[in-house]
């Protein structure tokens, strides 16, 4: 009697072992694939101002379900926090590395250190009210080879009411992408 | 309420004590019981067992709970809430004196529930096509897998039934590395033997 009891205790314990955790944190996530768009003129001189658009859909895809999902409807966010990443290509590493930008070279709608982190940038729902949107642009003021880097490119939504759902939107490029994100500047 | 409860197990006990020592040689293979616990918090179960050889027994259960049955339970996680309507058990009973006679008793039983779970992002699709989310209520069926343990009480020729057990009952959520846990079963019951 002793071993069926033991049996039916290990059984419950190691049945819970394969079971799913239900951690409901009233989060949705997203993806997208094409929210860069940029006109790469290749070859920049200091003191130009490169510009490109980040941006995607109100309504977007959303895995296992066939419907797109009105974001805007779902949180009431007007904007969503990103940032991103200038590389400079190093002859000593023989790589890109990144580089710091100093906020006053860039160019274009920011979060509201209340809402965001600091030195975030925003998409914004357009006045059509049918995609978030923003135009970025960076004063080049050095030589050198540079690619915009976006492997980590994330929309954000406000802090704030955890009694509200949140949308959180990564960027992951389409593998057929032919976007070309590197530039040169010169004298 | 809980004085009528307390009168009546005394009652019981009462019968119990004066109940002939000689048993009667009649079996019953079939029993009805309910819980005495479960109206204290809005809730009714009633139970059917058939007795199979000398120490065994099957039987079903249903129960249809209210509001305050959250009280026996620790199913709520994170901002969630789980309410458990109504719940339909399979048991399977082991009498360790046998099943004619006071006895311990061991039991497991499965269980597929009704939940309702308030607080969960809920996915519709509005006028204009497109799916929203709202932090709303979502029901769904659930499984689950209990074990109790018991004493029954054969009186008045065996006829009348009076039993207290514990019982918990897991859907196999996790809470960290700990299962989830209900007092499901749990209380004394009253039944009729035929």
């Amino acid at each position: 009697m002793k071993t069926i009891l033991l049996g039916i205790l290990a059984s419950v314990l190691l049945v819970g072992c394969y079971s799913s955790d239900d951690y409901n944190d009233r989060s949705v996530q997203l993806r997208v694939d094409n929210a860069i768009q940029f006109d790469n003129e290749e070859e920049y001189s200091v003191g130009d101002t490169l510009y490109f658009q980040v941006g995607f859909s109100r309504y977007l895809e959303e895995d296992g379900f066939s419907t797109l999902l009105d974001v805007f409807e779902t949180t009431n966010d007007e904007q969503f926090g990103f940032s991103f990443q200038l590389d400079k290509y190093s002859d000593f590493s023989n790589r890109y590395e990144s580089v710091f930008i100093d906020q006053e070279l860039i160019i274009g709608p920011r979060g509201d250190d209340a809402n965001f982190f600091g030195d975030s940038m925003v998409v914004e729902l357009n006045d059509a009210r049918d995609a978030y949107t923003a135009e970025v642009g960076i004063v080049l003021t050095e030589i050198g080879d540079f690619q915009l880097d976006f492997d980590f490119l994330n929309f954000a939504p406000p802090f704030g009411d955890d009694n509200k759902v949140r949308v959180f939107i990564e960027y992951i490029p389409a593998t057929t992408s032919t976007l070309n994100l590197e530039f040169s500047v010169i004298e | 309420m809980r004085r009528s409860l307390l009168f009546l197990v005394c009652f019981l006990l009462a019968c119990f004590a004066l109940k002939a020592q000689d048993a009667p040689a009649v079996s019953y293979k079939n029993q009805i019981s309910t819980n005495l616990l479960l109206p204290v918090f809005s809730s009714v179960d009633l139970n059917y067992e058939r007795a199979l050889g000398s120490k065994f027994a099957l039987g079903l259960a249903v129960a249809v709970y209210g509001e305050n049955i959250k009280d026996l339970t620790v199913d709520s996680f994170n901002e969630a809430t789980l309410r458990t309507k109504n719940e339909v058990m399979p048991f399977a009973r082991l009498y360790f004196n046998g099943n004619q006679n006071n006895s311990h008793l061991l039991e497991i039983f499965g269980s597929f529930s009704q939940v309702d779970e308030d607080g969960r992002l809920v996915r519709s699709v509005n006028d204009a096509g497109f799916g929203v989310y709202d932090i709303g209520v979502e029901s769904y069926t659930r499984g689950g897998f209990g074990i109790g343990y018991g004493y029954r009480f054969l009186l008045m020729d065996d006829k009348l039934v009076l039993e207290g057990q514990f019982g918990l009952r897991t859907n196999f959520d996790l809470n960290f590395v700990v299962l989830n846990a209900a007092l499901i079963r749990t209380g004394i019951k009253i039944g009729y033997r035929f």
